[in-house]
């Protein structure tokens, strides 16, 4: 349930269905509603096949992604998207289809096998002349990094960072650990 | 709809809203009815599990990622019960006296701001951290300054009981942060304030306050049953933080008559700058914000800080993106940050204003003088990089963005205003200010020095919105001075 849908400026009728809607979800306590808050699906997961090239380019470790790896970061993605209100989402969306189209304009229908093109292609329009394309590769690279770096898992396995909530406590521990 | 009547109602619960509370607490043993409304819930700080984009998502605005709307600067700011101070640093400097002068406004003295900030740095347990819980990445900045012959300045800190978990802007996980949630809400309500969260005003028409309740589905439920509520109250202080406090005047139509209202906004617009050293160091655990180098305000208007934050935000912050990109990440435990802040100007094109749904957008655009402070503040961090050992450095406005140690004696040349393109270069902001400006007339400024709206006695403002210009330091003592004098105000109406 995107907790912004109820916003200011809904029609009296939409704003009313939206808080009860809210209200049954909380009452009958829908599993998921309060914890689980990454989506099963959403929009950049369902583009996973095309977003790849993109993903490979941003993020070059990521072409060690099967199928399944690749669709969990991006339903990460997604969840920060679905958080946002709707009009961001739109603006998102658009973003990530123009570059698409921007990145297919050059390097064909079938991107996936032509990463220097697709690199050379986001390179030129991360330079752009007109800020409007230099923000939607902005945006689309933002989503993207979200699912990868965002992952908690992964943070510690490959990047070496994880939150040491005891603060020095838990950090000597670790490193007291690592010695023995 | 249902009906509420009080003497005093509170709009926001962060520095300004929790300092009013509890500056406005003992009326209530008077028979005084003092309601705090706060847009965003309560939090507990057992969840605040550090995972940067879940943390984000429950506690910021928008995660964080509010954008201005020509979409070249994301703002940060907290919704929920402590708003921002829940998740800053805890960095507690006292208002500088040569912004409060610069600021004119006659009966407001440098001096009287400094006497109650320090009130309230004793009370919220500011102090200096100890040598031995000063990490690297804080020491590195130091060491980096030392070497240049520049002096880096400890910054202090609001916290009790701190075990360095360098979680700060993700909710304190040991509740060690002596915010408003934890030092002046508290004691508000056990005098008897009464605290309603998830209560959002809609708007304002005259004394009468239309609220709308909200279910919490991240944190405890509201106080108040959900729906709809009219608030009837005698005094209003508005502490809804920049956003908040401006779009409810405009909502309710206050910029017909005072066209300041929502103008001569800004954010301190910063750069996270990294470079990587050659063996790891300490950098996500302890404090991350200890230092800053403030000496180039005056000529180059920026300043630098310590901080250190997540792979994620790093990964944002950074430019580019692809193999020079990733390298950086790779090496994470090697990774020193620092945070350039520019001082922006307060200019009146620099707005906010609503939507045609009514929804507040930042019309803010970065001008050529906070670009080039954002480029002189990134060749002076380059420079400590390098004294302080790093072996490259990543420049948002160079290129390519890699700078290795050879070059740091071409960093004037290689970092430059030209290569700073808006829109691919990262900028953040969480110092919001203005929107509400103090000031002695009606057509460009919204309240006088004591924080009341010009022509509505009842009506008052306590957030960094009243700042007229930027302050050009962490604004969270200023924001509590200038609440507490905001207070002083009510209280005296009610005496009278």
């Amino acid at each position: 349930m995107d907790a912004r849908i109820c916003e200011y400026g809904e029609a009296p009728i939409r704003r009313e269905l939206c808080h009860a809607s809210e209200y049954l979800r909380y009452a009958i306590n829908l599993p998921g509603y309060r914890e689980q808050w990454v989506p099963s699906s959403g929009p950049l997961e369902r583009r996973a096949k095309w977003l790849r090239p993109l993903v490979e380019v941003m993020v070059p470790a990521a072409r060690e992604l099967d199928r399944q790896a690749l669709g969990k970061m991006l339903r990460l993605s997604d969840a920060i998207l679905l958080d946002r209100p709707a009009a961001i989402r739109r603006r998102a969306m658009l973003a990530a289809n123009l570059i698409r189209f921007l990145v297919r304009l050059r390097c064909g229908p079938v991107p996936a096998q032509k990463t220097a093109c697709v690199a050379a292609r986001l390179v030129r329009l991360e330079n752009s002349r007109s800020r409007n394309i230099r923000l939607a590769l902005w945006a689309t690279r933002t989503l993207l990094m979200a699912g990868y770096y965002g992952d908690p898992q992964r943070q510690k396995a490959e990047l070496g960072y994880r939150p040491y909530l005891r603060g020095w406590g838990s950090y000597r521990e670790e490193a007291a650990h690592e010695e023995r | 709809m249902k009906s509420v009547e009080a003497d005093i109602v509170i709009v926001g619960s962060g520095a300004g809203g929790g300092t009013v509370a509890a500056r406005l607490a003992p009326l209530v043993a008077k028979g005084k009815r003092v309601i705090l409304l706060e847009q965003g819930p309560r939090f507990d700080y057992r969840r605040f599990n550090g995972h940067e984009l879940e943390m984000s998502r429950m506690l910021y605005r928008e995660g964080g990622g509010f954008m201005v709307a020509d979409g070249t600067v994301s703002l940060a700011f907290v919704e929920g019960y402590g708003g921002s101070t829940v998740v800053y640093t805890g960095t507690s400097l006292e208002p500088p006296a040569h912004i409060i002068e610069r600021w004119n406004l006659p009966g407001l003295s440098p001096d009287e701001l400094v006497r109650r900030a320090k009130c309230y740095a004793r009370d919220n347990g500011v102090h200096s951290l100890p040598a031995a819980e000063i990490n690297e990445n804080n020491r590195l900045f130091v060491a980096g300054c030392r070497e240049l012959g520049w002096k880096a300045t400890q910054f202090a800190v609001n916290t009790r009981g701190c075990r360095g978990s360098g979680l700060c802007n993700l909710g304190c996980p040991n509740n060690a942060k002596q915010g408003t949630h934890v030092v002046q809400l508290p004691r508000a309500e056990s005098q008897g304030v009464e605290v309603i969260t998830r209560a959002r005003v809609m708007r304002l028409r005259g004394r009468r306050l239309e609220v709308e309740v909200r279910l919490n589905p991240d944190g405890t439920p509201s106080e108040w049953e959900p729906g709809n509520y009219e608030v009837r109250a005698g005094r209003v202080v508005l502490a809804g933080g920049v956003v908040g406090s401006t779009t409810l005047l405009l909502r309710s139509g206050f910029d017909r008559t005072l066209p300041a209202v929502g103008r001569y906004f800004t954010c301190q617009p910063a750069h996270i700058l990294v470079a990587e050293h050659p063996h790891p160091i300490q950098n996500a655990v302890g404090h991350p914000k200890s230092f800053l180098w403030d000496e180039q305000i005056e000529g180059d208007h920026f300043f630098l800080e310590t901080c250190m934050y997540p792979p994620f935000i790093t990964a944002k912050n950074m430019t580019g993106f692809g193999r020079d990109h990733e390298r950086f990440l790779r090496r994470f435990d090697h990774l020193q940050m620092i945070l350039v802040l520019a001082c922006d100007e307060a200019l009146p094109s620099q707005r906010i204003v609503l939507d045609r749904r009514g929804n507040p957008q930042v019309r803010y655009q970065l001008d050529p003088r906070t670009i080039r402070a954002l480029v002189s503040g990134t060749r002076a961090a380059a420079k400590i990089f390098f004294a302080a050992g790093a072996i490259r450095v990543h420049a948002p406005s160079a290129r390519p963005t890699r700078l290795e140690a050879n070059e740091r004696d071409r960093i004037e040349t290689r970092i430059r205003s030209e290569y700073f393109l808006p829109g691919t270069v990262s900028v953040s902001a969480a110092h919001l200010m203005g929107g509400c400006r103090m000031g002695r007339s009606t057509t460009d400024s919204v309240t006088n020095i004591d924080g009341q709206v010009h022509g509505y006695p009842w009506l008052h403002v306590a957030d960094a919105s009243l700042f007229p210009t930027a302050l050009e330091a962490n604004p969270y003592l200023t924001i509590m001075a200038l609440a507490d004098r905001v207070a002083d105000a009510v209280l005296d109406k009610e005496h009278a």
